[in-house]
């Protein structure tokens, strides 16, 4: 701090007080009549260059000092060490952090950790003798004992029942403890792999991981596909993953609202380690499925779903002259609109496919642009559409984008499509003329087909149970036990100075607060405006 | 910290109305001393009287004023003045000196009031013609008529402004003068305007037989005498100074001061040379009240506006404006 001091603020202020201070006692004189003058006896006045009268009353030099204040303080907050977050006479603060999530339950993981951590306790005594101690149990809660309480903590600690990713142990770093300071120094225990995050921790940081890897299968979710008026067979898909497990295809068991059986899974090669089975879709209710061999951790190896009736999709049709697809269920003013535009105002809070009959007017106009590739477009004959192109929509109500223009008057809007929620604006499907019939059942088909979502897969909303039936949070967090275990860290760095660990860690978690340089930048264009106004004012040259 | 000197503006501080006004009043006077833009000692056949003079042999009958005659019991004609186009001969000195002191130079006040004589000479639709003397461009004068000319009179107000000298050898030089395209633009019946601070040094006779020849047929040489000494004593007054080279004189490195009586010697000295040039110059024509020049204010102008105001204030009043705008008609 006082080194910038000296290099920036004290010479910058000496040069302007000193560029001030430049009065001469003498002038620069030409005068007219020189040549009437006689010789002229020289001064005995003493030259100085240099005034000592102090210029605080010169507005320029006040403008120029707040314009040189205005930049060393704007430098400042870049230049400048952030105050240290600590005293400097602090004892050391050594944070333990112990990841008490279920898979810290398998083998021998919790007692490998409850060594490391009192030989961590150790390591830091010697280290520090006057240090201060503390453990962060993270569980489903979080509780931080103290060094006396340690010991009987550990032996009490009980792994949690959810899920949880590793970064969740970083945030014990930030929490009070019976120390009365922030953590200078921070071991974290864990199962885990570490977290990219925890480089954030300006002091010494030990990640040290514990058991061995265990082989492992999971199932990470269910997604449908089909039915509807897609034409498919409704089918449902699981998805699991394989973790150090083998080559030999788990086999899933499926209780369904029909039947129970097994199936044995076939390899997604679009994942690594990645399996998947084609479930039989049964109808509506609740399926269970399970893996017959999960490995080490065993809440990731079961999961439930309740499925929808995939067989109707329900649709508010309000079209008089089309029939609705069989495929196709009655449904309400919730459910995605079929109508003509002419008579509805297009709803922003549920999907719609809405026509207008324009078919009179076609053939007058070309096709003008369109975008490639679209799924309204599907299988459409551009020839023929263009011979019975309708005249379109000059305007297209809002949210609306246009899919396919024609030509007519710089473009009129033929298919429109919006995004956000799914809606269409289609022309009408009509019965006048094969080619016209063909043509806008296409279009029409291929638009509900997209606001139905007919042709995509689905995910669907399944959980992870434990084998009692409870709901498992997070199980997936806890799948990767076969992680290859890291070596033991060095744990030198608890010798590390506690000033310096808090200075890096004030450094580096706490970046000067800068939101207040602008208005130091306006400050010091107002100063410098003002200096260069107040050198406009007419002064005599002597 | 030493602040540049910010410039005199361009243009005469003076309104159109203002000089109206001035111009008004003068001309129902008849001059003092010369004759005047508007008055010429030549004689001609017009409807304007001029005097009453004794009949004399072969003056034409039709002349005698008998009711005058019978008063003064003498036979005495009327003579009347010649109507013709009158000319105005704005000559502008430029030596170095004439742009001191700085901040209220004598070149910019000699510049304003040739705009003025030019505003004035433009209503009374006179020719005017600007020339320069010791200047770059002695040998081109230039014919100004109607607003055109008064553009171009602040153009050329702007260049001679312009051709400061840039260096103490520029000061030091004394330029000499070329005056044979002036006298050959000399109308007959003119009026020559002489803008000047009068103390060039004229060795050769040059602008001695230039002021003779500008009093010739019938034209009258008007001299206005900026005095700056004023201001400038003023300023020598102010503490040690450095002088810079001006006019044969070089520049001082060491440090100057100025006595009192110094001041009065130099004083002396130049109304001696004006004396002098003033002698030479005489002759049928010439107008130079020497002893009320256009002085400048004795402190030292905080602002051009200061400037401006004392030019408006003194020179309205100068006494040199009569005998030029005054007209007996």
């Amino acid at each position: 701090m006082m080194q910038i001091f000296a290099l920036l603020v004290i010479p910058a202020g000496v040069a302007l007080v000193a560029w001030h201070l430049v009065r001469p006692n003498f002038f620069d004189l030409r005068v007219s009549m020189a040549a009437f003058l006689p010789d002229l006896p020289h001064s005995t006045a003493a030259r100085n260059r240099i005034s000592l009268v102090p210029p605080v009353t010169s507005l320029p030099f006040l403008l120029r000092m707040i314009f040189l204040a205005t930049i060393i303080a704007m430098l400042w907050s870049h230049l400048a060490p952030p105050p240290p977050t600590i005293r400097q006479t602090a004892p050391p603060h050594l944070r333990i952090v112990l990841d008490l999530s279920p898979s810290m339950a398998l083998a021998e993981r919790l007692h490998q950790a409850a060594d490391v951590v009192t030989e961590l306790l150790g390591k830091m005594k010697e280290a520090h003798p006057a240090a201060c101690t503390d453990l962060a149990l993270v569980a489903e809660t979080l509780s931080v004992v103290p060094a006396a309480h340690i010991t009987a903590a550990l032996a009490a600690a009980e792994t949690a029942t959810h899920g949880q990713p590793a970064t969740v142990l970083l945030t014990a770093l930030g929490q009070p403890g019976s120390c009365g300071s922030n953590p200078t120094h921070a071991a974290l225990v864990s199962d885990q792999p570490p977290a990219a995050q925890a480089r954030q921790f300006g002091g010494p940081l030990i990640w040290w991981q514990v058991g061995a890897p265990l082989q492992n299968r999971a199932l990470e979710g269910i997604r449908m596909s089909g039915g509807g008026i897609s034409g498919q067979t409704p089918k449902i898909i699981a998805r699991a993953r394989d973790f150090g497990a083998g080559p030999d295809a788990p086999v899933l068991a499926l209780k369904s609202p029909a039947d129970s059986q097994k199936i044995r899974m076939t390899r997604d090669i679009s994942r690594q380690g990645g399996w998947q089975a084609v479930l039989p879709y049964a109808g509506a209710g609740v399926y269970e499925i399970s893996l017959t061999q999960g490995g080490a951790y065993g809440d990731d190896d079961r999961m439930t779903a309740d499925l929808p009736d995939l067989r109707g999709y329900a649709v508010d049709w309000q079209l008089s002259g089309l029939l609705a697809p069989v495929a196709l269920a009655g449904g309400g003013p919730g459910d995605p609109l079929v109508a003509p535009l002419a008579q509805v105002v297009p709803p922003s809070d549920r999907p719609a496919l809405l026509v207008y009959d324009d078919w009179d007017s076609a053939g007058s106009s070309r096709i003008g642009v369109f975008r490639q590739q679209h799924p309204f477009l599907h299988g459409v004959n551009f020839d023929v559409l263009e011979s019975n192109l309708p005249l379109g929509l000059s305007v297209l109500p809002e949210g609306f984008e246009p899919v396919l223009m024609s030509d007519t008057e710089g473009g009129r809007a033929i298919v429109a499509l919006r995004a956000n929620p799914r809606a269409a604006i289609v022309p009408a499907p009509t019965g006048a003329d094969p080619d016209r019939r063909a043509l806008s059942l296409l279009i029409f088909s291929n638009a509900l087909r997209f606001i139905t979502g007919a042709d995509e897969v689905r995910p669907v909303d399944a959980r992870h149970i434990s084998g009692q039936g409870k709901v498992i949070e997070g199980a997936f967090f806890e799948s990767e036990t076969s992680r290859a275990l890291l070596p033991p860290p060095d744990l030198a760095v608890l010798k590390d100075n506690p000033s310096a660990a808090a200075a890096a860690r004030s450094s580096a978690s706490e970046p000067p607060d800068t939101s207040w340089v602008p208005w130091l930048v306006v400050l010091a264009a107002i100063a410098l405006i003002g200096e260069r106004v107040s050198g406009l004012k007419w002064s005599r040259r002597t | 910290m030493r602040r540049r000197t910010a410039p005199l503006p361009l243009e005469a501080p003076l309104s159109a109305a203002a000089l109206g006004r001035r111009r008004l009043q003068l001309r129902p006077q008849a001059p003092t001393v010369g004759l005047g833009v508007h008055r010429h000692r030549r004689m001609g056949q017009s409807l304007e009287f001029r005097e009453f003079r004794d009949y004399q042999r072969g003056d034409d009958a039709r002349c005698i004023d008998w009711a005058a005659s019978h008063r003064l019991s003498r036979r005495v004609v009327r003579t009347f003045e010649a109507e013709e186009q009158r000319s105005v001969f704005i000559l502008l000195d430029c030596r170095p000196a004439m742009r001191l002191p700085a901040g209220a130079d004598k070149l910019t006040v000699a510049l304003w009031i040739a705009q003025c004589l030019y505003r004035v000479a433009q209503t009374e639709g006179d020719r005017v013609i600007f020339g320069t003397l010791f200047g770059p461009n002695d040998d081109s004068p230039e014919i100004l008529k109607g607003t055109r000319g008064m553009k171009r009179l602040l153009e050329l107000s702007a260049d001679l402004r312009s051709q400061s000298p840039a260096d103490e050898a520029e000061w030091q030089a004394e330029p000499q003068p070329s005056v044979t395209s002036l006298r050959r633009l000399f109308a007959p019946a003119s009026a020559v305007v002489l803008l000047t601070d009068g103390l060039f040094a004229d060795p050769d006779g040059t602008c001695s037989a230039l002021a003779q020849a500008a009093q010739r047929s019938y034209r009258s040489l008007h001299v206005i005498e900026l005095d700056s000494w004023p201001m400038e004593r003023a300023l020598m007054k102010r503490g040690p100074f450095r002088l810079g080279a001006l006019g044969g004189r070089s520049a001082s490195a060491a440090l100057n001061e100025v006595t009192a009586q110094q001041l009065t010697a130099a004083e002396d000295a130049m109304r001696t040379h004006r004396a002098l040039m003033k002698r030479a110059f005489q002759g049928p024509g010439l107008v130079w009240p020497t002893d009320q020049p256009l002085s400048w204010p004795g402190t030292l102008p905080k602002g051009p506006e200061e400037v401006a105001h004392w030019f408006r204030q003194t020179f309205l009043a100068a006494a040199v404006l009569p005998s030029i705008w005054s007209r007996a008609s």
